[in-house]
């Protein structure tokens, strides 16, 4: 009864109300204007009142309203729209996506998002337009001079080169500095990133400092790189093929003399050898010449004595195609995302040859109503074929005299002056030889997969639980061809042609890294200004690694590469490795008034590898981040500057150095015993102590730093812009102290030292030119400065050395110095630093000391990219520039001990004055030196240890370099084009490079300053070597059809 | 509830596997301890390489007493100790290489509760000797070294023994050891490389040592040394099947070190040649060991050396034979030869009874026949013996009648029995100051060469323990090349 009466009060209430203005349902749509997909869960209000609802997976919607009242559309990312009630009763909505970068939606750790507007560190996102735009094989190649505070360096050459990535400067002496790459919420391994296929990658986002990584875990102590990948949009299918093509050729060649042949006497009156490899022998005059010693039947090769440019010709032009197919759809409960690529490369290295197929299937579903399924897989498989024998070909190359044209003895097996026997060369194997008897091929197979559920049981609680394997599966066949020098051939070249026993060597192994994560998190607003969103989580991670080696040498059959074909027992190793941790970690946001946020961190990990008492770590952070535009509204009123952020942060990350990329660390804390090699002895086994101690109490290395900064976005010609300054000190550096001898062991690891970075990351975008025509001009610039210094090392020692090169040249860590320091011996010079020579021979000397040259990572980098568009034209242009730094180039041998060097014909070779030196005269002083020549200008000079190839400060230069890192050329056939077919629904036709220019300062003689020998996992920054073969540029063209 | 639930469950994880993480700090590859007769082994071999290795980064004493020279690198023949690491390899092949390992072994012995006394005294007893052998190398090479705080890892800069009271130290021990090699017990066997635990050898290896190094400080401290002569001379090695021979298998990497530098298997370097200093004397001596120790010089049929520390055209002059570049090559650590020589010299000192003579042309038949014995061309092993007589019948061979004091003649031929054995052999030129060996001089050597008497510091040092350096140079007068040793006398 009660019942019937009210609902016949609420039928009274509501015929007034009907008859003054009817509340009826509306319906509609909303969409995103970019591409109409529909937006599921955009909040629909009704303007000056609390009630509204949301649209439902299809991007519906049913309100009550009234004529008159005013909708309100409002979902982040996009700009707030309101629409009158439509008479109709149905309105389609489109809403803009919001241009304003403080409100956009950024990953902050373990899959959690937050607007840009809530975060107090320095971070940049990535689009997928930039990454792609100049066809790289690896992401990482495009990351270069766009990212402020990231250094890229492309340490190596050839085939799928290496990419270091480090963050805001090297804070650990010994142990990992390069940034961690989280793919899809799971932290992954950069060599992951460097096969990942770059077309499947939606945005990276660059979190710079610590602190911003924090709740990733104590790897991330050196930053982070979060890839999102492609996910499929609701609403929209689209498949997408395309094919790109590019050229590879040698940009930057070392600069060789071209005035003289071989021979190698070092006195006054060179002499021509015609089986030399070096080349102090007479000046070039163009008669012809004998190359090489007779072949049996007495035949012998005459060539013109002149210079010819087959040292650079032997490179090859290389080429890279890639073919991709991606199919991206979705509708209103599911979306997902296939792709396929294949990539198939040669690069300038003769019979190099590298192919990739990658596959991915990226999945999303929603099973009921807040509980949401995903899926992400990528199984890359890339085979390689190399050469172990490059750096030896190398200088093979350089030991060439240049009259001889090396090209033509491509064919070794069937041309018999290109064959070992014949080959004019007495002491340096044809280059083409070496290469193709020494190859090795290697299989990686990477597997990546994670699936996550996501629980959303009221509003503002949701629980997440993601699991995801990472593997990397490996296998790999060296081998060196075995080689019988003829009798004839031994009877003429005695022992500089040696037999060649041949080996093979095979390797298995397999990487598996397991992670399970689980997530809490809480969003509500506490009171009307105040928001408030917490997180706890805990994640648990396993990894293992195994390998299997198995040399044997000395082969029995020719070209039968199998273990089982070698004369001696078989050398072989086996290791394995596991380890695990566990992190439990929370965060907390509070957000006052949308224009003050307070964010504080903080996580406790425990590591298998640590004693136990060691194991557990807990490392805070906190953030600010204040919008004083929102705040103060004053600021925006003059319409000049829209966006003013005011932002800082404080963390301390532990990170545990122990070991390296491949063992984990695991069991680095037992001394332990391993037999020499080639054990048993006859009838026992023979154990040696390990050189190296471990002090049982290790630590992780703890990072403090503080960063602080501005963005700001300034209305007149879209300028956007920001720098934060930062320091961070890095202490309880694990490092390995070298100890005596004397205590049985050869060093100690311990933790002791303390490394201080501070620096600058600034960038600047302006768009001057915006007209209605279509006509788009922007300028991005980026400028990081990073000074590092190590404050403290042992009580023994203020130095720690990391690499060196004989005794010419060395990287190390100093106190008071920036680290890695490179140190070169130099000139003996007088107290006014002119160099001394001996009074009677001319000749200079070194005492052997080393002293400091430089740094070796670069202090400044400044990336400048211009961006032109014309409707469906579009242009860009990036380039970087690096300085401060320098460079060692361990080439002494193939350069000055061959001859080939310019160096070496900077005097004619004739007799010349050490410009700037001095002797000591009988009184004892010092004085200038005008008349004393060098006893021999040739090869008594060039080629002598003690004389110039000894003296380090020869072969280091500036490493500092402008370089046209990529241009592309892309345009869109227009829409009108296209509608005559049904299906086509765009075409683009593109044109890029990469590494197109290279501007090196002159004293650079030699090669690109970004090589390092030592890797991409060595902080040993500063040696490169024949290894690194010649840069190169990339060309090429890009045709893709979406359907 | 049910959230709760859900919330806490991976926290449970957590602390079921906490506890087990332990188990994964265990070393699956490498073990954490080893059976003390593999480190022995290992330690022989260290041993052994330092010794007779001919590389010039580590061992150039063939070089310093003129038995060998260079053809093109004239750095070490120049005594150039610091363009190499060569003092630190010696120092760290014999610290670590050998003495670490040694008191590994003694420590896992000593620790063994299943181990019974005798045994354990017997196989510490071997490993004494063999320490004593390589602390007395290390001592006699550099001086003051680190002893009582050396091998001990918590002591990161150990202090620099006198080198005095190491030696005596050392002897000390040595005579403890020497009467527990026959205590009965299992020696170690196995690992034995020297001997496969004949203790009766050992017995004899243990006596000469000590009679070797007793005679090392015969000019320094004649009271001590003739003491301890007098108690070891009955005991030593009485023929050459009772040298100290490390017996290198034919397999790299168990090669000769010798094969490994010298040997076109192996390297296709040809840095060395033998120095005329030691060719010219044994050529007019028709000394038949020649056959042994070089080849003939080119295509002649003559014997031709090298001029020390000049430039040498390989192919021209007679290099190291193919018999001591074999891979299987012996490495010897003492022998019979050098053990006879030193009892003539006891008994020219005073220190036992006996005949110099006598003695002189056992070691000098001895070195002989050990010679011919080794050389697969010679037929008949007889023909050592007959060799050896016809050689001593020479008056500038027999001891009567050769050159000079006994210091010279013993000197002398010492010299030539301890060739390839650069390293005894440059002691015994320090001690006994015969033959007269000059640095190379004229053309472009530089001035003021003087042959090393010890061997420098490694330049290490000076990073690693730098203070304790600085004390030691400043005790033995000075860290240089030309510093006399406390035994060096004359």
């Amino acid at each position: 009864m009660k019942s019937l009466l009210l609902a016949f009060a609420f039928g009274v209430l509501l015929c007034p109300a009907h008859t003054i203005a009817q509340s009826r349902e509306i319906t509609g749509k909303v969409m995103a204007a970019t591409d109409s997909s529909w937006l599921p869960g955009v909040s629909v209000r009704i303007a000056g009142s609390q009630s509204g609802t949301l649209t439902n997976e299809n991007g519906e919607f049913r309100i009550n309203a009234r004529q008159g009242q005013t909708l309100l559309f409002s979902f982040v990312g996009f700009l707030n729209q309101s629409i009158k009630v439509p008479a109709s009763g149905h309105v389609n909505v489109k809403l803009d996506q919001d241009e304003l970068s403080l409100n956009e939606v950024v990953i902050t750790a373990g899959g959690l998002t937050a607007q840009r507007r809530e975060l107090g560190s320095q971070s940049t996102t990535l689009k997928s337009q930039e990454l792609t735009q100049g066809k790289p094989t690896s992401v990482a190649a495009s990351l270069a001079g766009r990212v402020p505070g990231l250094l890229v360096m492309g340490v190596s050459s050839g085939i799928n080169p290496a990419f270091r990535l480090v963050l805001r400067g090297n804070r650990s002496l010994t142990g990992n500095n390069q940034a961690l790459v989280i793919i899809d919420n799971m932290i992954s391994t950069s060599d992951i990133l460097a096969n990942i296929n770059p077309e499947d990658i939606d945005d990276i986002q660059v979190l710079n400092g610590a602190g911003a990584a924090a709740l990733y875990g104590s790897d991330a102590s050196n930053g982070a790189l979060i890839v999102t990948t492609k996910k499929g949009k609701s609403g929209k299918t689209e498949i997408r093929v395309s094919h790109t093509a590019t050229i590879e050729k040698v940009s930057f060649l070392p600069q060789l003399q071209s005035g003289f042949g071989s021979g190698t006497t070092p006195d006054d009156v060179p002499t021509y050898t015609p089986y030399e490899n070096q080349q102090f022998g007479p000046a070039f005059d163009g008669s012809m010449v004998n190359i090489g010693k007779p072949l049996q039947d007495g035949s012998i090769q005459t060539v013109p004595y002149s210079a010819k440019n087959s040292r650079e010709d032997f490179w090859k032009t290389g080429l890279t195609n890639q073919t991709d197919l991606s199919i991206s759809s979705g509708d209103e409960k599911s979306t997902y995302y296939l792709s396929a690529q294949y990539t198939n490369q040669h690069s300038t290295i003769p019979y190099e040859a590298f192919k990739r197929y990658s596959v991915r299937a990226n999945s999303s579903r929603h099973i009921y109503k807040n509980l949401t399924a995903s899926f992400n897989t990528n199984f890359v498989a890339t085979r390689s074929d190399m050469s172990n024998a490059t750096a030896t070909a190398y200088q093979n190359l350089l030991m060439s005299p240049s009259q001889v044209d090396v090209t033509q003895y491509k064919d070794w097996q069937n041309n018999p002056f290109g064959n070992p026997n014949g080959y004019f060369n007495e002491y340096a194997p044809n280059p083409y030889f070496s290469l193709a008897n020494n190859r090795a091929l290697a299989r990686y197979d990477y597997f990546q997969g994670n699936m996550e559920l996501k629980w959303n049981p009221i509003k503002p609680l949701s629980f997440l639980y993601r699991v995801g394997v990472t593997t990397k599966n490996y296998s790999g066949k060296s081998r060196i061809g075995k080689f019988t020098y003829s009798d004839y051939t031994k009877s003429i070249s005695g022992s500089s042609k040696t037999d060649i026993p041949g080996n093979v060597s095979d390797f298995i192994g397999f990487n598996t890294q397991l992670v399970n994560d689980f997530i809490a998190e809480f969003k509500t607003n506490l009171t009307q200004h105040l928001s408030f969103s917490s997180a706890l989580g805990t994640t648990f991670r396993e990894n293992g690694n195994k390998l299997v080696f198995v040399a044997g040498t000395g082969l029995v059959i020719n070209d039968l590469y199998n273990i089982g074909n070698s004369l001696s027992n078989p050398a072989a190793a086996e290791e394995n490795y596991k380890t695990r941790q566990i992190g439990v970690y929370g965060e907390t946001r509070f957000g006052f008034k949308d224009f003050l946020y307070l964010h504080i961190t903080g996580r406790n990990d425990w590591r298998s590898i640590l004693s136990k008492s060691n194991r557990s770590f807990f490392y805070p952070s906190a953030d600010i981040s204040f919008i004083a535009t929102d705040a103060i509204p004053a600021l925006g009123e003059s319409g000049f500057l829209r966006t003013l952020k005011i932002r800082g942060g404080y963390s301390k990350v532990g990170q545990v150095n122990l070991g390296n990329v491949f063992n984990l660390g695991a069991y680095s804390l037992n001394s332990t015993f391993s037999q020499g090699f080639g054990y048993p002895y006859s009838s026992g086994a023979g154990f040696g102590l390990d050189n190296k101690l471990v002090a049982a109490d290790i630590k992780p290395e703890m990072t403090i730093g503080s960063e602080a900064g501005i963005d700001f976005e300034i209305a007149p010609l879209s300028v956007a812009g920001g720098v934060t300054f930062y320091k961070t000190n890095t202490f309880n550096q694990t490092i390995s102290v070298l100890v005596s001898a004397a205590t049985g062991y050869q060093s100690l690891t311990t933790n002791v030292g303390e490394v201080q970075n501070n620096g600058i990351e600034s960038y600047l975008n302006i768009t001057p030119v915006k007209l209605a025509n279509g006509l788009e001009i922007s300028l991005a610039a980026n400028y990081t400065f990073n000074r590092n210094k190590v404050l403290s090392l042992s009580d023994q020692s203020e130095q720690l050395p990391l690499a060196n090169d004989g005794t010419t040249a060395r990287i190390l860590a100093k106190v008071g110095s920036p680290f890695p320091l490179l140190q070169t011996t130099r000139y003996n010079r007088d107290p006014e630093g002119r160099i001394i020579v001996d009074p009677v021979t001319g000749y200079p000397a070194t005492n052997g000391t080393f002293y400091d040259v430089g740094i070796t990572n670069p202090p400044h980098i400044l990336g400048v990219n211009g961006t032109i568009k014309f409707r469906k034209l579009r242009f860009n242009v990036l380039f970087e520039y690096r300085n401060g730094h320098y460079i060692y180039n361990s080439i002494s041998t193939g350069y000055d001990f061959s001859g080939a060097g310019l160096r070496t014909a900077w005097y004619n070779r004739d007799r010349f004055v050490i410009p700037n030196s001095s002797y000591k005269n009988a009184d004892g002083q010092y004085v200038a030196n005008t008349n004393i020549t060098v006893r021999s200008g040739g090869a008594d000079f060039w080629t002598d240890a003690t004389r110039n190839r000894s003296i380090g400060e020869n072969y280091a230069n500036s490493a500092g370099f402008w370089k046209l890192r990529e241009a592309s050329l892309r345009y869109d056939l227009p829409a009108s084009l296209l509608s005559k077919t049904s299906f086509i629904h765009g075409i683009t036709v593109s044109a890029q490079g990469r590494n197109l220019f290279v501007w090196v300062p002159k004293s650079n003689l030699y090669t690109d300053p970004e090589y390092s020998q030592n890797g991409v996992d060595s902080n040993a920054v500063g040696f490169t070597n024949l290894a690194q073969t010649p840069p190169a540029r990339y060309f090429g063209g890009t045709l893709s059809f979406t359907f | 509830m049910k959230k709760l639930i859900i919330l806490f469950l991976p926290f449970l994880m957590l602390t079921a596997c906490v506890d087990s993480l332990d188990d994964y700090n265990v070393d699956t590859k490498r073990p954490s301890t080893a059976p003390p007769a593999t480190l022995f082994s290992n330690a022989l071999k260290g041993l052994a390489d330092t010794l007779t290795s001919p590389n010039v980064n580590v061992n150039n004493y063939r070089l310093y007493v003129q038995q060998w020279t260079t053809t093109t690198y004239l750095d070490e023949p120049r005594y150039n100790v610091t363009a190499r690491i060569i003092p630190e390899s010696f120092w760290r092949g014999l610290y670590k290489g050998v003495i670490s390992d040694l008191n590994e072994a003694r420590r896992v012995i000593n620790a063994d509760a299943l181990m019974g006394q005798t045994t354990k005294d017997v196989q510490l007893a071997q490993i004494e000797v063999v320490e004593v052998l390589t602390w007395a190398a290390l001592v006699n090479t550099f001086g003051n070294i680190p002893y009582s705080e050396a091998m001990n890892p918590e002591n990161p800069l150990p202090k620099y023994d006198d080198a005095k009271t190491i030696y005596d130290a050392i002897l000390a021990r040595l005579d403890v050891a020497l009467p527990k090699l026959q205590a009965g017990g299992t020696p170690i066997g196995d690992g034995d490389l020297l001997y496969e635990g004949n203790m009766a050898q050992w017995v004899k290896f243990g006596n000469s040592l000590k009679l070797k190094l007793a005679m090392i400080i015969a000019d320094s401290d004649p009271e001590k040394s003739k003491k301890l002569v007098a108690e070891a001379a009955p005991k030593v090695f009485t023929s050459n099947d009772d040298n100290a021979r490390f017996p290198y298998i034919s397999t790299p990497p168990n090669y000769n070190p010798i094969a490994q530098n010298l040997n076109s298997l192996y390297t296709s370097r040809q840095d060395f040649i033998a120095a005329e200093t030691v060719i010219n004397p044994m050529n007019e001596l028709n000394d038949p060991r020649r056959l042994q120790f070089f080849t003939t010089a080119g295509d002649t049929e003559k014997y031709i050396g090298g001029k020390y520390g000049m430039l040498n055209t390989y192919s021209s002059f007679s290099h190291v034979s193919d018999l001591i570049i074999e891979p299987d090559f012996e490495g010897l650590l003492l022998d019979y030869s050098e053990v006879e020589f030193l009892l003539a010299e006891a008994v020219e000192r005073g220190f036992i009874a006996g005949s110099a003579a006598d003695h002189y042309k056992k070691a000098v038949t001895a070195s002989i026949e050990y010679w011919t014995a080794l050389d697969p061309d010679e037929k008949v092993s007889s023909t050592g013996p007959a060799r050896a007589a016809a050689y001593l019948a020479q008056p500038n061979v027999a001891y009567a009648t050769a050159k000079g004091t006994w210091k010279e003649k013993i000197g002398f031929q010492k010299w030539l029995a301890l060739y390839n054995r650069g390293w005894e052999s440059w002691v015994e030129w320090r001690r006994l100051d015969y033959p007269k060996l000059s640095p190379p001089a004229g053309g472009n050597v530089p001035a003021g060469l003087t042959i090393p008497v010890r061997m420098i510091y490694p330049i290490v040092e000076q990073t690693l323990n730098g203070a304790n350096r600085e004390a030691a140079a400043g005790a033995i007068g000075g860290d240089l090349a030309t510093t006399k040793l406390w035994w060096d006398k004359f």
